[in-house]
């Protein structure tokens, strides 16, 4: 830590005085400038309760210093440990199966196949809507069906209930 | 030809020394043999399809995408991951520079960095800068460490541990 210096670190306490407000205040003499360029001792008078001045960065332990990244070493070692290396018991597989279609309205949605699969453990639906402000927000979709339909009022129709269809046939790792 | 499958089925694959007895499936990638079945997780499984290296093994001493390989075809051959690089708990000189070098940010590709640095020093104790470049070319690393892990690597052959 801090030693002796040119520069050395005079935190004694000049004046103890108040401020305009009636606040205590001190006048220390503190290193000001660059290390090595401008560096000097200034009398500055400070709130009473300043904790002391710091150091010169040389005579400190981390600040401009490059200290070694903490889990360095796990990283380089492999020892660092991941949330995808994490293996709990029963952990499942999901398959995510997405509307073939693009943009289209769904009308069903049949999931016997997935059900009738042997290792799926369970088969859920997920059906998002999405909004009409949503779709309006997105030029390039607009684009894209005024393109396909050439015709804007029936694009406004389908944006709605455009939905996304998410199957999951869920199974256990071997 | 003997046929295998689909059922799990018994083979002794040589890890770092030491061999280990399992039941694999012939589908089974040596990156899946490795991290499910073994609990070696040192390997890392970025893109599961040979484009980022994260999964870099050693093979008879040379680097190979162990997504890419199925654990079959690693029965009989010596298999070195990023466990078996820093052996009886002195870190490899690699590894120590990537360290000093501070070579990584979030480090998921940083066992695959080092496997394939390593095993450029291996074939090459005196490479150049491009030689290091060359090297890590299939290692992606989406924090951009790069010009750390040149440096480290270069730094690294210059210490004599490391050409042993």
């Amino acid at each position: 830590m801090a030693t002796a210096t040119t520069h050395s670190v005079a935190d004694a306490i000049l004046i103890a005085a108040t401020d305009s407000s009636g606040a205590a205040t001190k006048t220390v003499s503190m290193p000001i400038g660059v290390p090595g360029y401008t560096l000097h001792d200034e009398q500055r008078t400070v709130p009473a309760t300043e904790p002391p001045v710091l150091p010169v960065n040389k005579d400190l332990d981390y600040i401009g210093k490059s200290p070694e990244r903490w889990d360095g070493h796990a990283k380089v070692t492999g020892r660092a440990r991941y949330t995808a290396d994490v293996q709990l018991p029963g952990m499942l597989y999901a398959r995510f199966v997405n509307a073939s279609i693009p943009h289209a309205r769904v009308l069903s949605i049949d999931t016997s196949a997935a059900e009738r699969e042997t290792q799926s453990v369970a088969v859920t639906r997920l059906q998002l809507e999405e909004s009409r402000s949503w779709s309006r927000g997105s030029r390039f979709f607009q684009k894209e069906f005024s393109a396909a339909f050439d015709h804007s009022t029936e694009v406004y129709e389908a944006l709605p209930v455009m939905a996304k269809i998410l199957l999951a046939a869920v199974s256990f790792p071997s | 030809v003997k046929e295998f499958g689909p059922e799990p089925f018994p083979v002794t694959l040589h890890i770092n020394g030491k061999e280990h007895a399992l039941q694999i499936e012939p589908r089974t990638t040596l990156a899946d043999a490795l991290r499910i079945q073994l609990n070696m997780t040192g390997t890392k499984i970025s893109c599961d399809r040979g484009v980022c290296s994260s999964c870099t093994v050693l093979l008879d001493r040379m680097p190979v995408n162990s997504c890419m390989t199925l654990a079959l075809d690693a029965v009989g051959h010596q298999i070195t991951t990023i466990e078996g690089i820093s052996a009886n708990e002195q870190i490899h000189p690699v590894q120590a520079a990537f360290v000093r070098h501070d070579a990584m940010q979030c480090g998921f590709c940083t066992p695959g960095m080092v496997i394939s640095c390593v095993s450029l020093l291996e074939k090459n104790p005196h490479p150049t800068e491009a030689d290091v470049r060359y090297a890590v070319s299939g290692n992606l690393c989406r924090c951009g460490t790069y010009p750390k892990v040149f440096a480290a690597t270069l730094d690294a052959a210059t210490q004599p541990a490391s050409k042993a």
